[in-house]
C-alpha cells in the first residue's frame, strides 16, 4: 500500500509539473507570436523590427501611440500638392535631429537623423527616458525645461514656451565616423531649442490613468561644429579666433580686419572682454561659464567693438580644445 | 517558447556554476539592437524549436567559456531577454543574483504592459486588469487600425516611418518658428516658401514666391547670401581648417562642381525683412499724422540647408531661363530659416558697474605691506613702488587729519572703520578720490595687530567733503606751499614731528600713531608679547648689507642726510619712515639678521628698504625710482 501511494503521487506530481510546463511553453509561444505581430505593426522597416526584443517592442508601440495622441490634438492644415512635395525636406535641411519628450522625460520620438549625429539608431532611444542618455550634470536643467511653468506671470497671458539650452548627450560616433559601444560613448554638446506644448485634447480619463503629463517638449537638437571639423564653409562674415582660457587672443583670422578693423596682431594677448559691449558682458560671462562647464557653447547675439568705434552684432560658437 | 526555456536554463546554469555571474544580463540587448547582422538568426529564433538543440548545447559548455557562449546564445535569443537594452542593468553591480535581475525585468515588462494598456482605447474601459496576452493582442489590432487610417498599403512606395513627413514637418514647425524656402542659385529667385512664413516674417507666401530673395534680405547681408548660393567663382579661396594645427589653410582647390553638388550643406544667418503691418500703423497712415517711415524692420534668421540640383525638365512651367549656364540643371538651396531663437536678454539699459576696488594692507604705522595688482591701473604705481612707503605720503594734506584719526581708531577697535572720501596721489601727480574701509587684523595667537586691511573704492564725481578740491599737477611745489601754510595745523595733531627746513614728514604721522598704540598696549598688556611683530609678517629677506651703516642714525641726523635741495616730500617721508623704523624697534625683533649689527634694530624689510633708498638718494642724488630688480620682493 505504502509503496504504491508515493509512486502514484510521484507520477501525479510529475504529470502536474509536466502539464504546467507545457502550459507555460504554450503561453510563451503565444506571447512570442503576439510580440512578433506587434513588432510587425510598428511603422518601421522590417529589418529593424525583427531585431527587437520584447521590451523594445512595447516601448516603441507606446511611443507610437503617444505620438499619435499628441498629434491628434493638433489640427493639421490641408496641404497642397506643392507643399507635400517639400515635406521631406524639412528634416533634411536641418542640421540636427528632432526630439519629442514627454513631460516626464520619456523620449516619445526621435527622428532618424539622430544616428548621424549621435551614432545610435532611432529605435534605441525611442521609449526610453532621456535621462539615460544625457550627462548627469545636465539632468537638473533638463527637468526644469520639461516642467511647465504654470502661472509664471499673471500679467502676460501667454507663457513662455520657448526653450533653449545646451545638453550633453551620449555620442557613439568617433571623429572618424565609426561607431563605438555605448559604454565607451563620449559626450556631445547639443544645442537644443524648441517649444513646450500641451495636449489639451486628451480626455481627462486617459490622463489620470496614465499619470501622463499632458505636456510635451519638441526640440530641434543640433551639434555645434567643432572648429577642426567644419562642414559648411565659413562665409566671408565669419572669422576664427583662438584664446587662452582667460579669453586672451592667441590667434585671430585676418578676416577680422575687414569686419572690425583690427589687425590680428593688435588683438593678441588682449582679453576678448575688452571688446564686448558693456550691456552684453553679463551675458557673455554666463556663456563662458557654460563653455567651461559643457565644453561647447553657442552664445546669443552680442556686440563687438570695432576699431573705429561703434559695435557690430556677432554670434559665436566656441569649443574648448584640450 | 522552447528557446526561452533553454536560455533561462542556461542562465540558471550559469548562476549555478558561477555564482553572481550576470554577464548574460548585460551585453545582449545592445548587440541585438545595434547589429543588423542578427537578422537571419533572430528570424529563425522566432520559429519554434530549431534553436533548441543549439541552445541546449550552449548551456552545457564548461564554465570557462560560459560567458562567451552565453553571449552567443543571448545574441540570438532576442525574445528571452526582454530587458534587452535596459541600460540600468549594465551599469549596476555585476554581483547581483540572477533572480533579482529576472524580477526586475519582469517588473519592467509589467509596467510597460500596463502603460500600453492605458494607451489603447479598447483596453481602457475595462475595469479589471487585463492579462498580458490580451493587451498585446489589442495593441496589435489598434496599431493595425491606425495604420489603415494614416496611410494606405496601396501606395507604391510604402515606406513605413514612425512619423509621416507631413507630421514631421508639423513637429518641426512646432519646435522652431521657421519656414522652409527654396531659392534658385543663380538669381536668388524664391521658388518655394512654406506657409509658416506668414507667422515669422509676416508676409504671405504668395507675396514671396517668384520674388528675388535679395529684395527681402538686408542690403548689407546680400553679399553674404550671394556667397552661400553661388558657385566657386565668387569664392576666391576655400577656407579650410587643418585638423592638426587648427589653423587655416589657404588652398586653391578646384572646387567647381563639388561645392554645388547635391547635399552640400549651408549654414548662415542673415537679416530678413519683417513686414510690420499692424492695424495701428494703418490708422496712422490714414490720419497722415506721422511721416511715412522708410526704415524697415529686420529680424535675424538662421538658415540651414542643403543644395539640390534638378534637371530643368522636371520643373515644368517653372522652367528657368537660366539653363544656359547650368546646362539644363537647376540648382537651388533648400533651407529652413528659423527666426533666431538666441536673442539676448537685453538689460534695461542699466549697466551694472562693479566699483573699482583694490585692496591694500598696511603695517601698524601705515606703511604698505601689500598692494593689490588692481591698484596699478588706478594709482599708476606698481605694487613694488608703494611697499614700504607710508600711506600718509600719498594722502592729500587736507585729508591727513581725518585719516590720522581713522588710523587711530582702527588700531584701537576691532571693527571695520570707514573713512570719508579722500584724495590719494597717483604716480602722475593727479589725485584720485578714494573711500576706504579699514580694519585691523589681529593675530589670534599673539593677540597683536598684524596689519590693517584696507579695501579702497574709487569714487568718481563726488566732491571731497573733508579735503580740498583742487588737484595739483605739480605736487611738490604746491604741496610745499601748502605744507608751509598748514604746518601749524599739523602740529597739534601729531606731536613731536621735527620740521626742519619747513618740510613735513608725512610718514611720521603713521609711525607716531602706531607708537602711541603700542605704548598704550604695552602699558596694558604683558611685555612678552613682542609688540613689534607687525613688521615681521610678509616680507622676505632683502639684502640688508647696506642698511647696517645707517641703522643707528637718530632723528636729527636723518634730516641732515637729506639733501636740502630736494623738495619732494616723499623722500623726506622716507627719511621719516626710517626714523620710525628705528624708534619702533625697541622691542624684540623677530627677524634673524645675522652678521648685521645694528640692523637688529630694524626688523622690517620695509624700514630697511627705506633706509637703503634714502641712502641711495642721498649718495647718488637720485630722486627717481630705484631699480627693484635686485630686491627680492615677494608680492
Amino acid at each position: 500500500m505504502d509503496s504504491v501511494a508515493p509512486g502514484k503521487k510521484r507520477v501525479s506530481s510529475e504529470r502536474r509539473k509536466e502539464k504546467s510546463r507545457d502550459a507555460a511553453r504554450c503561453r510563451r509561444g503565444k506571447e512570442s507570436e503576439v510580440f512578433y505581430e506587434l513588432a510587425r505593426e510598428l511603422p518601421l522597416p522590417h529589418s529593424v523590427t525583427s531585431n527587437l526584443d520584447k521590451a523594445s517592442v512595447i516601448r516603441l508601440a507606446l511611443s507610437y501611440l503617444r505620438l499619435r495622441t499628441l498629434l491628434k490634438t493638433d489640427v493639421l492644415d490641408v496641404e497642397s500638392e506643392l507643399d507635400s512635395q517639400w515635406n521631406s525636406s524639412y528634416l533634411k535641411a536641418l542640421d540636427g535631429f528632432l526630439m519629442v519628450l514627454s513631460g516626464d522625460g520619456d523620449i516619445v520620438y526621435l527622428s532618424e537623423s539622430v544616428s548621424k549625429c549621435l551614432g545610435l539608431p532611432q529605435v534605441d532611444y525611442t521609449g526610453h527616458s532621456v535621462f539615460e542618455f544625457t550627462h548627469p550634470c545636465d539632468h537638473e536643467e533638463l527637468r526644469e525645461m520639461l516642467a511647465q511653468r504654470t502661472g509664471l506671470s499673471k500679467k502676460t497671458k501667454e507663457q513662455h514656451t520657448n526653450r533653449g539650452f545646451l545638453l550633453r548627450m551620449k555620442c557613439t560616433l568617433t571623429s572618424r565616423g565609426r561607431t563605438v559601444n555605448v559604454k565607451s560613448a563620449s559626450w556631445k554638446v547639443l544645442r537644443c531649442s524648441g517649444h513646450i506644448h500641451t495636449t489639451d485634447g486628451i480626455k481627462k480619463v486617459v490622463v489620470e490613468e496614465n499619470n501622463m503629463s499632458s505636456s510635451y517638449l519638441v526640440l530641434i537638437c543640433e551639434s555645434i561644429p567643432h572648429p577642426m571639423n567644419i562642414e559648411a564653409p565659413l562665409d566671408s562674415r565669419t572669422f576664427l579666433s583662438r584664446h587662452t582660457l582667460d579669453m586672451r587672443f592667441t590667434y585671430c583670422d585676418e578676416r577680422i580686419t575687414e569686419l572690425l578693423g583690427f589687425a590680428p596682431v593688435e588683438l593678441l594677448q588682449h582679453s576678448v572682454y575688452e571688446y564686448y559691449h558693456a550691456l552684453d558682458s553679463d551675458h557673455m560671462t554666463k556663456a563662458h561659464h557654460y563653455l567651461f562647464v559643457k565644453g561647447q557653447v553657442c552664445t546669443g547675439q552680442y556686440r563687438l567693438l570695432a576699431k573705429a568705434g561703434g559695435f557690430a552684432w556677432a554670434e559665436t560658437q566656441a569649443t574648448v580644445n584640450l | 517558447m522552447s528557446a526561452r526555456n533553454t536560455a533561462a536554463g542556461g542562465g540558471d546554469g550559469a548562476t549555478g556554476e558561477m555564482p553572481g555571474d550576470s554577464l548574460e544580463g548585460e551585453p545582449q540587448g545592445l548587440s541585438v539592437s545595434l547589429s543588423g547582422l542578427m537578422t537571419p538568426a533572430s528570424a529563425t529564433g522566432m520559429a519554434s524549436g530549431m534553436e533548441l538543440p543549439r541552445k541546449r548545447k550552449g548551456s552545457m559548455d564548461n564554465p570557462e567559456t560560459k560567458s562567451a557562449s552565453n553571449l552567443e546564445e543571448d545574441m540570438e535569443d532576442d525574445q528571452g531577454r526582454s530587458e534587452g537594452d535596459d541600460q540600468h542593468l549594465k551599469i549596476k553591480c555585476v554581483r547581483e543574483p540572477h533572480s533579482q535581475i529576472e524580477k526586475r525585468r519582469r517588473d519592467k515588462m509589467n509596467n510597460l504592459i500596463d502603460e500600453l494598456a492605458a494607451m489603447i482605447p479598447t483596453c481602457n474601459p475595462m475595469s479589471r486588469k487585463l492579462d498580458k496576452l490580451t493587451v498585446l493582442r489589442m495593441a496589435v489590432q489598434h496599431l493595425k487600425s491606425l495604420k489603415g487610417a494614416t496611410s494606405s498599403f496601396a501606395e507604391a512606395n510604402y515606406k513605413p516611418a514612425f512619423l509621416p513627413d507631413d507630421e514631421l514637418k508639423h513637429l518641426v514647425l512646432r519646435a522652431a518658428d521657421g519656414f522652409l524656402f527654396v531659392v534658385g542659385c543663380d538669381r536668388g529667385k524664391i521658388v518655394f516658401v512654406s506657409e509658416s512664413v506668414s507667422k515669422t516674417l509676416n508676409y504671405s507666401r504668395t507675396e514671396l514666391i517668384g520674388q528675388s530673395l535679395f529684395d527681402y534680405v538686408h542690403p548689407k547681408d546680400i553679399g553674404k547670401v550671394k556667397e552661400q548660393l553661388s558657385a566657386s567663382e565668387l569664392y576666391p579661396r576655400e577656407r579650410l581648417i587643418d585638423a592638426k594645427t587648427g589653423l587655416q589653410v589657404q588652398a586653391e582647390l578646384p572646387v567647381g562642381a563639388a561645392r554645388l553638388c547635391s547635399g552640400a550643406r549651408r549654414s548662415f544667418f542673415c537679416r530678413m525683412k519683417y513686414n510690420k503691418v499692424t492695424v495701428k500703423e494703418e490708422r496712422d497712415f490714414q490720419a497722415g499724422a506721422s511721416k511715412k517711415k522708410e526704415s524697415q524692420r529686420y529680424c535675424t534668421v538662421h538658415c540651414t540647408g542643403y543644395m539640390r540640383t534638378w534637371p530643368t525638365r522636371q520643373l515644368g512651367t517653372e522652367g528657368e531661363a537660366e539653363t544656359d549656364k547650368e546646362s539644363s540643371h537647376f540648382s537651388c538651396l533648400v533651407a529652413v530659416g528659423r527666426v533666431h531663437p538666441h536673442t539676448l536678454p537685453q538689460a534695461n539699459g542699466e549697466i551694472k558697474v562693479k566699483p573699482t576696488e583694490f585692496v591694500t594692507r598696511y603695517a601698524m604705522d601705515g606703511k604698505f605691506t601689500f598692494v593689490d595688482q588692481r591698484a596699478t591701473t588706478i594709482l599708476g604705481y606698481l605694487p613694488q613702488e608703494l611697499l614700504g612707503t607710508s600711506c600718509y605720503e600719498y594722502f592729500h594734506l587736507d585729508d591727513l587729519p581725518h585719516l590720522a584719526d581713522r588710523h587711530r581708531k582702527v588700531l584701537r577697535s576691532k571693527e571695520k572703520i570707514e573713512t570719508n572720501c579722500y584724495k590719494f596721489k597717483t604716480k602722475y601727480g593727479s589725485f584720485v578720490t578714494l573711500q576706504s574701509q579699514w580694519f585691523s587684523f589681529i593675530n589670534p595667537w599673539t593677540k597683536e595687530i598684524e596689519y590693517i586691511v584696507s579695501t579702497n573704492t574709487v569714487i568718481s564725481g563726488k566732491s571731497n567733503p573733508g579735503g580740498s578740491g583742487d588737484k595739483s599737477e605739480q605736487p611738490s611745489s604746491s604741496k610745499a606751499s601748502e605744507d608751509d601754510a598748514k604746518k601749524s595745523q599739523q602740529v597739534p595733531i601729531i606731536p613731536g614731528i621735527s620740521s626742519a627746513s619747513g618740510m613735513i614728514y608725512a610718514g611720521c604721522i603713521g609711525t607716531q600713531i602706531a607708537n602711541e598704540i603700542m605704548d598704550y598696549n604695552r602699558m596694558n598688556s604683558s611685555p612678552s608679547s613682542g609688540n613689534t611683530s607687525p613688521f615681521s609678517l610678509l616680507q622676505d629677506k632683502s639684502p640688508l648689507a647696506l642698511a647696517q651703516a645707517s641703522s643707528n642714525v637718530p632723528n636729527g641726523e636723518v634730516t641732515d642726510v637729506e639733501m636740502p635741495g630736494k623738495s619732494s616730500s616723499e623722500e623726506e617721508a622716507r627719511g621719516g619712515a626710517f626714523t620710525a623704523g628705528e624708534s619702533l624697534m625697541e622691542g624684540s625683533s623677530q627677524l634673524d639678521l645675522e652678521g648685521v649689527p645694528g640692523l637688529g634694530a630694524l626688523s622690517t624689510d620695509e624700514a630697511a628698504m627705506a633706509v637703503i633708498m634714502s641712502l641711495l638718494e642721498t649718495d647718488a642724488n637720485l630722486g627717481e625710482a630705484v631699480d627693484f630688480d635686485e630686491m627680492h620682493w615677494s608680492l
